[in-house]
């Protein structure tokens, strides 16, 4: 699945987005190619997933804090987001962000 | 590996990859495995939840806590050469949903070379989930299949003749059950909170090896362990006041870090004042019943 938010003359970057859990049933799709804005952060990309995939973002942002934190772990290449820079982790061409649920049975 | 990220806090070489923001340390994947394995021993003897040659039946449900434990408890078990680990599974009839869990609970056992025992709700209870769910009833799904899964776990890990049933409780179901049972007034149930379980006669010990282990620190396992887990939610959570304190804890620990292991240990604190209630005998099964007959036997029409 491909989902790309591009403004007209923007560089754009794509990261390959990797669903686990009930995101992936969410989703419908266990992998997403995303294109994003050069200089995005993680942050940027989850907004992109969420407009482009609304189901999506039921399962992933809580409805106070408007954060992905209390649900989702979220891996940038291998190293979990909140011991880089949380949503402000800058993505470079090719980051691989996996994307997995915590608050799904155990 | 990302280039921005810190080395890890415990062995000062390698790359880390976790952050926990409730002590601050910044770990690698080895360090990480380490912690959790070393937080689960220490637990497990904390509470004294098994002897030198317990036979322990551990509770798998194809989800990423209970494979994470099963992992664990295969590793530490190494250690007593006259221990045995079984794995008992519930079948509890939900089409689709536990099909998927019991065959990566499957995979996972055979990796192992662990022996897996399965039962039915339908074999237990004359009745599937699905059915349970189909038909005219007063409580929601989940105070069912909690009460039944509880029962079935429970004779499977008889019929394996294990003295020990190991769950996948981790420290947000412990936290959550705390606060639960604060909301709900039940102060007998906080009684029965304890993750060392209790023995008595008719059931098989139950014991929480995972209970000081967030479940995002499972879910983190599960992955970096290349553990295979479930990926469909249940199709009748419905559990909506456990739901409401999940995610009241969850916001809870994102601005406050370890209140839930404040939670938890609270529960531990001010459990055993709460009177206890005197057990009787379910007069239909014979097992212990803080009534005349027991929620299993109760809620599966049996008495």
């Amino acid at each position: 699945m491909n989902l790309y938010r591009l403004w007209r003359g923007f560089v754009a970057v794509q990261v390959d987005v990797r669903l686990l859990g009930g995101l992936r049933e969410a989703a419908g799709s266990p992998e997403i190619e995303l294109a994003v804005e050069e200089d995005s952060t993680l942050g940027d990309a989850v907004g992109v997933l969420v407009e482009g995939l609304p189901a999506i973002g039921d399962a992933l942002i809580d409805g106070v804090l408007g954060s992905y934190a209390p649900n989702a772990l979220i891996l940038v290449d291998g190293v979990e987001a909140s011991n880089l820079e949380g949503p402000m982790t800058p993505l470079k061409e090719g980051s691989v962000l996996v994307f997995i649920p915590v608050t799904h049975g155990g | 590996m990302n280039a921005l990220s810190p080395i890890c806090t415990r062995c000062r070489e390698a790359p880390s990859v976790y952050f926990r923001p409730y002590s601050g340390e910044r770990l690698c994947v080895g360090c990480f495995n380490e912690s959790l394995l070393e937080r689960v021993k220490k637990t497990v003897g904390r509470y004294d939840m098994f002897e030198y040659d317990s036979r322990i039946a551990v509770g798998v449900s194809g989800g990423k806590d209970s494979l994470t434990l099963l992992r664990l408890l295969d590793v530490l078990e190494r250690d007593r050469p006259y221990a045995e680990l079984v794995a008992v599974c519930v079948d509890e009839g939900v089409k689709g949903y536990r099909d998927e869990a019991l065959a990566l609970a499957e995979k996972s056992c055979g990796e192992l070379g662990v022996e897996i025992h399965t039962v039915g709700f339908r074999e237990l209870f004359g009745e599937t989930m699905d059915e349970i769910a189909a038909r005219d009833r007063e409580l929601g799904t989940c105070s069912y299949c909690g009460v039944l899964r509880r029962r079935a776990l429970d004779e499977a890990a008889k019929e394996v003749g294990a003295d020990r049933l190991a769950t996948g409780h981790n420290l947000d179901d412990m936290a959550q059950s705390v606060l639960l049972n604060v909301l709900r007034g039940d102060v007998v149930r906080m009684d029965s909170y304890h993750p060392g379980g209790r023995s008595l006669e008719g059931f098989v010990r139950r014991v929480k090896p995972l209970c000081e282990v967030p479940e995002r620190e499972t879910a983190f396992y599960a992955y970096v362990n290349g553990l295979e887990f479930q990926s469909l939610p249940c199709p009748y959570a419905e559990e909506a006041m456990r739901s409401d304190v999940r995610r009241f804890l969850n916001r809870m620990e994102v601005g406050r870090p370890g209140t839930k292991f404040t939670v938890y240990r609270t529960g531990l604190k001010v459990r055993g004042r709460g009177g206890g209630g005197v057990l009787g005998v379910c007069r239909v099964c014979g097992r212990p019943a803080r009534g005349d007959v027991c929620r299993a036997c109760e809620l599966s029409g049996r008495g």
